[in-house]
């Protein structure tokens, strides 16, 4: 019979006490496992969402964060919307009605309006062109894949294309219609739009989208910016009244594009709630300078600010993010520490059965060293029964939580997700806890008066 | 004449030690020291408490010499528990050992078990002197050549039966035998209360673990201290023939400590503590 051995019979004969400290010790462990798994989930979540093949936003001056949380991961509310023209700013000549490059186009590669504000089922709608999904990369340099159908075409006015995690929550397919609300979870139903496309899932808060042609969002009521000395109404009912001098979106469309009974928006009565730019790198300059320059010319004007999305992510996640997710886990720690404090007062409760049980053993010949290893070994053997058992409740829990963080921050989790370098310390980490709250008790083994407890003084 | 247990030994032959049995199971027991000079034998035995002296035993298995043993008490005064200037036991030889509560019978075993360091003298088991062995080393020394019965049984509570034996093979320097544990429980009538824990066994079925356990690493002695304190009269005498016809068929000393008489009369060879332990005369007088 081994050491182990008989630590595992001492442990069984204490059944319930022993039960009762893996168990302790085992939600401990399961609070750890769950702060820490989550914790790298918050965490992939806003870093999946710092790198979706555009380097920077334009939008209303404003709170920078507040900026990238609603244009990247569809939290928070619209700062507020920025004119038409600021958009075409960005735009080559070709997609201008005047013919002539616009103010930052040398230092654009890819500029996607998204004007936000709509709302389906509890996601949020984004109205935004074909470039979206077919100029931007998903943010690993891969182009977006679509599980179903195709992307919508810019002259499909009521084209709309679905994330993985929408298409899985609603259930809607290629061809189902859906129609957004106004403002907000309960308002004003829209015209229906058209799923055209269901995208692959990207781990992104695209997942969480639900995009439609900005064409269509625009046509919407309520969408349209009011003009000076017109009475603002559904935008569809007033393009006879329209000035035939205002140039029409379809400048920027297909010839062809807009379908017969729609008229697209004329450019004065639009706005964008930001444009997602991918920057280009000036002749004889690195990438970095021309989005440096590109970003102080942007801020230095009134209408716009402009925001580094990684930048802002990562000051999030230095000043408030990372502090929280350190302060759960110095939480959760302490209560591991508390957990391993009941072996010790386990330990110490039976000490004066142990003290029998010791001195029966040395008295068969064991040393002081076999006595102090059989119980630290106890320890031990709690500390990984119920170290395993809480790392098995904690990634039960994401299990059973992942449904919702896929739903709600667009990071698919799942009972395997992992902190990996955190869970490998753990197992040490606890073991060295055992081994300290056994301490006490194992001294206490080791220097048991075996005379004393084996027969009175003859 | 006493009851002999139903048990039959011979299933104990092939796990016995190939040792030559020194001694028949029957009184009276003839010691290697019976070649002695009687009359010598005789001086000798009135200075040692009516043991066999060391220099005059042939093959002495358990040899004191001068030990002396005392224990400091919390107001600081010291009380002399052993002066013994000669004890020794043969091989082979059973012997009980008499005396009055308090007369130092536990701390005498304890100083031959090597539990305790006597404070002076020699104490040599099996021609190993303790006294220069560190702790460690009578541990190992202990679980060797010793086996241990006591009054309370002190058999492991969360081990079944066999793991009481096993345990103390672990300890041994021999190889853990789960085999020779299952012969030794079913020699001594236990076959079908092997994986039996203390608790589920009778104060005799208990014993007799004790017995098997105290067997498990072919100790050359066994001192047991009263084995027969703890169990009813029906029980009592099983558990003295089990010790002494077990020790009997392999050739172990065995030295039981008892204040009881009808046990003491069984044994041939007799001593009074008192008798041959100085402090305890010291404080007789």
């Amino acid at each position: 019979m081994t050491l182990l051995g008989i630590a595992w019979r001492n442990i069984r004969h204490r059944m319930l006490t022993s039960v009762l400290t893996a168990l302790s010790l085992a939600l401990g462990v399961a609070l750890v496992v769950a702060t820490l798994v989550t914790g790298g989930i918050v965490q992939k979540a806003f870093e999946s969402g710092s790198g979706l093949g555009y380097n920077m936003i334009v939008g209303a001056k404003g709170s920078p964060l507040q900026l990238v949380l609603n244009s990247v991961y569809f939290i928070s509310r619209p700062i507020e919307n920025i004119p038409w023209s600021t958009y075409q700013n960005f735009l080559p000549a070709a997609q201008r009605v005047d013919g002539v490059d616009g103010t930052f186009a040398a230092s654009t590669k890819t500029a996607v309006p998204i004007c936000m504000g709509d709302y389906f089922r509890g996601f949020r709608v984004v109205g935004t062109n074909a470039a979206m999904f077919g100029q931007l990369s998903r943010g690993d340099g891969q182009a977006f894949q679509f599980s179903k159908g195709v992307n919508f075409r810019d002259a499909d006015f009521f084209g709309g294309v679905l994330g993985a995690a929408v298409a899985s929550k609603t259930g809607l397919k290629v061809g189902d219609p859906f129609a957004p609300t106004h403002g907000s979870h309960d308002g004003k139903v829209h015209d229906p739009f058209t799923v055209v496309g269901i995208l692959a899932q990207t781990n992104t808060p695209i997942d969480r989208g639900v995009f439609v042609n900005m064409e269509g969002f625009y046509l919407q009521e309520g969408h349209a910016k009011p003009v000076p000395g017109e009475v603002p109404n559904d935008s569809r009912n007033s393009q006879d009244s329209r000035n035939p001098q205002r140039e029409p979106a379809s400048h920027t469309l297909p010839a062809g594009a807009a379908p017969a009974s729609a008229q697209p928006l004329p450019f004065e009565q639009r706005e964008v709630t930001a444009i997602l730019l991918e920057t280009a790198s000036l002749p004889g300059l690195p990438s970095e300078l021309t989005g440096m320059g590109l970003r102080m010319a942007i801020n230095e004007g009134r209408d716009a600010q402009a925001a580094l999305p990684i930048g802002e992510i990562r000051q999030l996640l230095d000043l408030f993010v990372r502090p929280l997710e350190l302060l759960l886990l110095l939480v959760t720690a302490l209560v591991v520490v508390v957990s391993a404090m009941g072996i010790l007062v386990s330990m110490v409760g039976s000490s004066l059965e142990r003290s029998r049980d010791v001195a029966i053993m040395r008295a068969l010949g064991a040393r002081r060293s076999h006595v102090l290893a059989t119980v630290l070994i106890e320890a031990v053997l709690l500390a990984v029964g119920g170290g395993l058992a809480g790392w098995t409740l904690g990634h039960l829990f994401v299990g059973a939580v992942a449904p919702w963080i896929a739903t709600n921050a667009g990071v698919s989790a799942s009972i395997f997700s992992t902190s990996p370098a955190a869970e490998a310390l753990l197992v040490p980490f606890l073991v060295g806890l055992a081994i300290a709250a056994a301490l006490l008790p194992a001294v206490a083994a080791y220097r048991t008066d075996v005379a004393k407890w084996l027969q009175g003084p003859g | 004449m006493r009851g002999w247990l139903p048990i039959c030994w011979v299933p104990l032959a092939p796990v016995l030690r190939t040792r030559p049995c020194a001694v028949p199971d029957r009184v009276p027991y003839p010691t290697v020291c019976r070649t002695i000079d009687p009359q010598r034998e005789n001086q000798v035995a009135a200075r040692t408490g009516g043991g066999l002296s060391c220099r005059t035993m042939a093959n002495p298995i358990i040899e004191l010499s001068n030990v002396r043993k005392s224990f400091a008490l919390p107001s600081g005064e010291t009380v002399n528990v052993l002066d013994i200037e000669r004890f020794a036991i043969a091989e082979g030889e059973h012997s009980v050992l008499e005396g009055q509560s308090g007369s130092g019978k536990s701390t005498l075993l304890n100083v031959i078990s090597g539990i305790m360091r006597a404070d002076a003298g020699r104490v040599v088991v099996d021609s190993i002197d303790l006294t220069r062995l560190s702790e460690a080393q009578r541990d190992r020394v202990r679980a060797d050549k010793l086996g241990l019965v006591f009054q309370q049984f002190n058999l492991l509570p969360g081990f079944t039966a066999l793991e009481n034996v096993l345990v103390a093979m672990t300890f041994g320097s021999g190889r853990l035998d789960r085999d020779r544990g299952v012969q030794l429980l079913k020699a001594v009538g236990l076959s079908d209360r092997l994986h039996h824990k203390p608790a589920a066994l009778s104060v005799g079925q208990q014993q007799r673990v004790a017995v098997a356990r105290a067997l498990a690493n072919r100790p050359r002695v066994i001192l047991a201290d009263e084995p027969t304190a703890s169990i009813d009269a029906s029980h009592q005498q099983q558990v003295i023939d089990l010790l002494r016809n077990t020790c009997s068929e392999q050739g172990i000393a065995l030295l039981v400590v008892t204040h009881a008489v009808e046990v003491a009369t069984q044994f041939p060879s007799r001593r009074r503590l008192e008798s041959f332990n100085r402090a305890a005369l010291a404080t007789e007088k």
